[in-house]
């Protein structure tokens, strides 16, 4: 029996290697590694996939994530204003709901095919806030962009410096219902 | 031919103590546990069909994979809630290590679906934990440090007055958990050196200012700017060095003529990374990233290692401290039981004083009369403690009892302890192996 699984079990150690290193290494932002991208087996895609092994390490690569995304959802008071009833930011939000909340709010900026989610998001949002249906609700976004070239081994630079936000309405609609 | 299939056996199934895992394992369910008990408020909201994925949306959450499947068929949020706190529940047997191989191949697959059933909140962390938890389901031996494995030493104590061997099992799940830690940090390297912003020293202060991450006061992150480039330039050097785990055991020895080993260099870079993943966690907010990296050093520990941290910490302790106890009680058989169980450090001697020899050679100039009224310990010193000065004397040699010895030299410890100690054992005849009529 031994004779048997060994092999087999040192085959599998072999594939599961090659197919991890392969994997993430096709997904650095490198045109040196296009030829691995384009070579690289369906199977190892498959292979990682099937068993929950995909993975690609690009939060602070090649660069640090820059833009900062808040998002706020407001509904139209009587007199035509517009207050908030939610507000996507991490200064709002709790320390462990921030971890988990901005990923999916930020998987929403700039990405259009990602408008039902919105949608959904201010429905849903809407409807716990106990806005009165038929309401009209929007979703605005402020984003900045950190600094790319900043000056180093001072830190004068970063106490002077004052985030400006812009800010944009992405989407009104109307709160639909109260079982949303 | 022979000469490269034994190399080949060694180099997957060479042997290898199993308790890296062990702790692995632990630390895994617990990280688990504790981050999906934050979600505890937003359970329904992330993952039901009432909350942000209905089905007419859920497709851009989830990649077209087998695991996103499962949660899909609940359609109400009370059985996603019922799956949920069968997760935890799962996760809690899973870290005191009970039915232990079915408790851990259920959680991994758990969280498995639940992370592919809403990709959207996945972060660096999460990925890690689901690397791990791959490599604990199909590892063959994960049960040091659980109470299955307990269960077997308390058998075989009762029997042999002695613990089982040391777990271990073949290497090549070591090999694969070096291997993962080696692309995690590499390709992490070579991405940053692709960019621009690591290579200028810019980096780590624009992460730390992003108020998604930012976990200190503004103020204080701004002072931390002066050293902004040497923190960038220490990480790509730090990431850079795993690049050496790849040179095999015999380069080492042959160009540092043997003052240097593969698994010297592993524990250095594992403590580098120690203090790397603090700092992460300490300036900011990534989920569950630094705790996920520390619970994958843990499954890189083999026997060197634990070799390694008795050295350190025995270096200014010489001998063995005797312990003699009563061979014939079932209560004091359970204590020392427990006591060789937590005796890391390898520091005590037991000796059952019934066995005169064994007696005579570590306690020559005590009476059996007196060894039979408490517990004794002697010191390397010659210093002779009994009871609960014994015990507390004791916990300080113990790293999992540690936490206790500040408590137990409080103002009047030492009172209650003593008298504890002395109704405890006045009926100590009356324990059995089996119960404890105290």
């Amino acid at each position: 029996m031994r004779s048997v699984l060994q092999p087999l079990v040192a085959v599998f150690c072999l594939w599961h290697m090659f197919a991890v290193g392969v994997y993430a290494l096709s997904l650095i932002h490198n045109d040196r590694v296009q030829w691995l991208r384009d070579s690289a087996p369906p199977l190892v895609r498959s292979y990682l996939l099937a068993t929950s092994q995909w993975q690609q390490w690009n939060m602070f690569a090649p660069d640090p994530l820059r833009r900062v995304y808040r998002l706020t959802l407001e509904h139209q008071e009587p007199n035509q204003t517009w207050s908030p009833f939610v507000v996507y930011a991490p200064d709002i939000l709790g320390k462990r709901q921030t971890d988990y909340t901005m990923k999916f709010v930020r998987s929403i900026d700039q990405k259009s095919h990602m408008e039902p989610l919105l949608d959904r998001l201010m429905q849903i949002n809407c409807a716990n806030a106990l806005v009165s249906p038929g309401t009209r609700i929007r979703a605005r976004s402020e984003t900045m962009v950190i600094p790319y070239r900043q000056p180093r081994f001072t830190s004068s630079f970063w106490k002077h410096w004052v985030p400006r936000y812009e800010h944009n309405v992405i989407k009104e609609t109307t709160c639909h219902s109260r079982n949303a | 031919m022979s000469r490269i299939l034994f190399d080949w056996r060694q180099f997957f199934f060479r042997p290898v103590s199993a308790s890296g895992f062990g702790l692995m394992r632990i630390a895994w369910a617990v990280t688990v546990g504790t981050f999906f008990l934050f979600k505890i408020n937003d359970v329904a909201f992330l993952y039901s069909q009432t909350g942000l994925l209905t089905p007419e949306v859920i497709h851009l959450a989830q990649y077209d994979t087998l695991w996103s499947m499962p949660l899909n068929l609940l359609d109400s949020p009370e059985m996603i809630f019922v799956v949920y706190f069968v997760f935890l529940a799962l996760l809690c047997l899973m870290a005191i290590g009970l039915w232990t191989r079915v408790v851990t191949i259920a959680s991994v697959l758990l969280l498995f679906a639940f992370h592919e059933h809403n990709t959207l909140i996945l972060g660096g962390g999460d990925t890690v934990l689901r690397l791990i938890g791959f490599l604990l389901m199909i590892a063959p031996n994960i049960q040091a440090f659980s109470v299955d494995r307990l269960r077997k030493q308390w058998k075989h104590w009762r029997t042999h007055t002695a613990l089982l061997p040391l777990p271990q099992q073949p290497i090549w799940p070591w090999r694969l958990v070096l291997w993962q830690l080696i692309v995690i940090y590499s390709v992490t390297v070579l991405d940053k050196l692709s960019g621009e912003m690591w290579w200028v020293g810019v980096a780590t202060m624009t992460a730390v200012h992003h108020p998604d991450f930012q976990r200190l006061p503004k103020f204080l992150i701004d002072e931390l700017s002066l050293i902004g480039p040497v923190v960038d330039y220490s990480i790509l050097l730090y990431e850079l060095l795993w690049f050496t785990l790849l040179i095999p055991q015999y380069a080492w020895s042959t160009v540092s003529r043997g003052r240097l080993s593969h698994h010297r260099v592993k524990r250095w870079l594992l403590g580098g990374g120690i203090v790397f993943h603090f700092c992460i966690w300490l300036f900011m907010r990534v989920g569950s990233f630094p705790q996920a990296m520390l619970a994958f050093y843990l499954g890189t520990l083999l026997d060197d290692d634990f070799r390694a941290f008795r050295r350190l910490f025995n270096r200014r302790f010489t001998g063995q401290i005797a312990v003699l106890y009563d061979g014939h009680c079932g209560l004091c058989r359970r204590s020392v039981f427990a006591l060789a169980l937590l005796d890391h450090l390898h520091r005590l001697k037991l000796v059952d004083f019934h066995n005169a020899a064994a007696r005579q050679t570590a306690a020559p100039n005590l009476r059996f009369e007196d060894l039979d009224k408490a517990l004794h310990i002697i010191e390397p010193s010659g210093e002779v403690l009994l009871g609960f000065d014994a015990f507390r004397r004791m916990a300080r040699h113990l790293p999992v009892l540690w936490p206790l010895v500040p408590l137990l030299h409080v103002p009047g410890a030492t009172p209650i302890g003593r008298r504890v100690y002395a109704r405890v054992a006045d009926r100590r005849r009356t324990c059995t192996h089996e119960d404890c009529a105290l």
